[in-house]
């Protein structure tokens, strides 16, 4: 029976853009300009840097155990009961992480038009072509991550055409804000970065393996690049003192473009957002359901385990109840986030002293 | 089957779908193309909004309302309650703010513009010398000119183009306003000609959110020179001993070349350095005016030290009122840190001592000497 789950290594280059850059891009340069001011954006350099090295860190660590998930892996190393236990933490972080995500499409919809339609009426029609992609497996996701190149060059297109706007005396003196402040925003970066915690998920699925720290990381630069022109415009064009005072830089910065056919561009760019976005859900949910059938050995009615994850991803994303606290609890997501790409570190230093199944 | 239950869904999904929006029926919409704002004597505010009429049996192609009210959107839920059609903001192309509101203060009054998706930043946001309303209520009964809205931002793309009027559209005003080293420029019309045309009048200076002096047109042009804003423009200067004739000046079309400006302090005093280099074209003066490179040589140095001049009795006028439309603050902020740290801009912009060094060359004269 043909693998509908197996994908290439360059395959891998969109997994990795489409899940780091879809929802970490919303809040970033606000959060950066109150943090670091106009220097956000070495802010974000560093922790691109810095996420490079944890991706070289993540690989060695898969590399050792070749063929298996990390549900497997942490069966391995942690034993049977403490093993599984993860795997449910695991499955649940990216469950939630989804949730999470499906809000924030539901309140840019709301946002930017309906501003009254019921929210579970939002939810059930965002997250149909989730459940339609995951019916299809990892081949049909990874492909449908193809059109974050589309994204990619409208995104480009909107840069390009805010260039002659751009104050460079809004980025400068460089280094303002001192070594204590960018260091600070490394760590709000950091969050923008996650999305590589799903890699040791769909590892084994990959065929050219010995190409996968390259892809990831051409990924991880393609994700440095576009993080940073993002800031850097934003903060350019609109200044540290006004970004500040903006709830999503990006979606103002599509509001000041203007063309005399298309008259407000900012219209077109909400529907490549939406997209965007929907590549990050699709890649996370995949990651709960493929981690939840593996932690609990599922073989048979797997489309069981995808409902009750729907439902389940669809109920928590219900919650909290305004947008204001669940910019709050994407940040506690972050710090599980980054945690669990600790728990790999710490993982791979483990699995020198417990061999079980490692490769030789 | 597979084929069949994909057409149900196809169906099923953009019927039910496009119930999620408020049904809008064009002709049932009322588009705010003008909003006017202006103070009433008992300090609410006087909000006019101007909407096209669409369809048959009008037999007025405007509708405009005057409205009373504290907020813009309070005053759009009564408009509602007037109009046959339901006011929608989000095609707003003006926002006429009087000149008397200015003076007080205008940054809040956009607000709504910025919170609101639908709302366009792209409005301009004009000062109007006297009642927006009165402006608005006589534009309309304009016989030989555009429908107002169309009108004055014909009125404004061909300023801008041309120099004459700065960049005015809403987020350009509150990117300014939001930046300590940089305040605000927005261009003033009025009614002129007896009542029969629009005039763009010159451009107000801003304090932070506050108008508080003008200059002319020539020299918002002069501002958006010195401050790389502006690559070609239309000049007249005129000459020694052009009092007396009837025919006054030489008017020239130019093309900026380059341009440099430097920040240093002197004395804990901040001084700017602006030079730049415009490529003219004489494009009317008198008969036989160019006969030799000599000739040509002192018309330069005539022009450049006219241009000097009228530079730095506008930057003087900007210190005067206390307004810095180049962003000389932000460039200070950028280049002289630890400066820009220790001084109060807002009070040491009056302080900043300018070297004007504006540099002409006549690349051509037409078809006769």
């Amino acid at each position: 029976m043909k693998n509908k789950n197996a994908i290439s290594s360059n395959q891998l280059i969109f997994f990795t853009v489409a899940s780091q850059v879809g929802v970490g891009i919303i809040f970033l340069p606000a959060q950066l300009a109150e943090i670091a001011g106009h220097d956000g954006w070495i802010s974000v350099l560093i922790a691109g840097i810095l996420f490079s090295f944890f991706i070289l860190i993540v690989a060695a660590f898969m590399n050792r155990y070749k063929k298996k998930s990390i549900v497997e892996i942490n069966r391995l190393l942690y034993g049977t009961y403490l093993g599984s236990i993860i795997n449910v933490c695991l499955a649940a972080y990216t469950i939630i992480f989804s949730a999470a995500i499906l809000r924030m499409m539901v309140e840019a919809m709301q946002l930017m038009g309906l501003k009254y339609t019921p929210r579970i009426v939002l939810t059930v029609f965002l997250i149909i072509p989730s459940i339609y992609t995951i019916n299809g497996g990892l081949k049909v996701i990874c492909r449908y991550l193809h059109i974050t190149v589309f994204i990619g060059v409208i995104l480009a297109i909107y840069i390009v055409l805010i260039l002659g706007r751009i104050r460079p005396t809004y980025l400068m003196p460089l280094g303002e804000a001192g070594a204590k402040s960018i260091f600070n925003g490394v760590w709000t970066s950091i969050f923008a970065f996650l999305g590589i915690e799903l890699i040791p998920f769909i590892y084994c699925e990959v065929n050219d393996k010995n190409h996968v720290v390259k892809k990831v990381l051409i990924g991880n630069l393609i994700s440095i690049i576009i993080y940073i022109s993002v800031v850097i415009s934003t903060t350019g064009l609109f200044g540290e003192e006004m970004i500040k005072n903006l709830q999503i830089p990006l979606l103002s910065l599509a509001r000041v473009c203007y063309s005399n056919i298309f008259e407000r561009l900012d219209l077109y760019f909400v529907t490549t957002w939406v997209m965007a976005m929907g590549c990050v859900l699709r890649c996370y949910l995949f990651s709960g359901y493929y981690g939840a059938i593996n932690a609990f050995n599922i073989k048979t009615r797997k489309w069981v385990v995808a409902l009750i994850i729907i439902v389940l991803v669809c109920v928590i994303s219900l919650e909290p109840r305004e947008f204001i606290y669940l910019k709050e609890r994407t940040k506690a997501l972050g710090w599980i986030g980054f945690s669990v790409i600790v728990f790999y570190i710490f993982s791979y230093i483990l699995s020198f002293i417990n061999k079980r199944g490692v490769s030789r | 089957m597979k084929k069949i239950i994909s057409l149900i869904l196809l169906v099923m999904f953009s019927t039910t779908s496009a119930g999620c929006w408020d049904q809008k029926i064009y002709e049932k919409i009322g588009f705010d193309l003008q909003v006017g704002i202006e103070p009433t004597s008992d300090g609410a505010l006087l909000i006019t909004r101007s909407m096209p009429v669409i369809g048959k049996g009008a037999l007025s192609d405007m509708d405009i309302i005057k409205i009373k009210g504290g907020l813009l959107r309070e005053t759009r839920d009564k408009a509602r309650l007037r109009s046959p059609k339901s006011a929608e903001g989000g095609k707003v192309q003006q926002i006429l703010i009087s000149r008397s509101l200015a003076e007080k203060g205008i940054h809040e009054l956009l607000e709504v513009f910025e919170r609101e998706f639908i709302n366009p930043v792209l409005a301009y946001v004009v000062i109007v010398d006297g009642s927006p309303y009165e402006l608005i209520e006589t534009s309309h009964k304009f016989i030989d000119k555009p429908i107002p809205p169309f009108y004055i931002n014909e009125l404004l793309r061909n300023g801008i183009k041309g120099g004459a009027v700065p960049e005015c559209r809403i987020f350009n005003y509150d990117i300014n306003y939001f930046d300590p080293g940089i305040d605000p420029m927005l261009p003033i019309i009025k009614i002129s000609g007896d009542g029969k045309e629009i005039e763009i009048a010159g451009s107000a200076l801003f304090s932070q959110d506050k108008m508080v002096g003008k200059v002319t047109t020539a020299e918002t042009s002069l501002l958006r020179l010195m401050s790389n804003r502006l690559k070609k423009g239309s000049t007249v200067f005129y000459l020694e001993g052009d009092g007396e004739k009837i025919k006054k000046g030489a008017a020239v079309s130019y093309q900026l070349k380059s341009h440099q400006l430097k920040v240093s302090t002197d004395n804990n005093k901040p001084v700017v350095t602006i030079k730049f280099s415009l490529n003219c074209i004489l494009e009317e003066y008198k008969w036989g005016s160019i006969e030799n490179p000599e000739e040509k040589e002192r018309y330069e140095k005539l022009f450049s030290k006219e241009l000097k001049d009228r530079c730095n009795k506008v930057l003087k006028y900007t210190q005067e009122v206390n307004s810095d439309p180049l962003g000389i603050g932000d460039i200070v902020r950028a280049k002289e840190n630890s400066y820009w740290k220790s001084v109060d801009w807002s009070k040491a912009y009056k302080d900043v001592q300018f070297n004007i060094e504006p540099t002409i060359r006549i690349v051509r004269s037409g078809v006769i000497k």
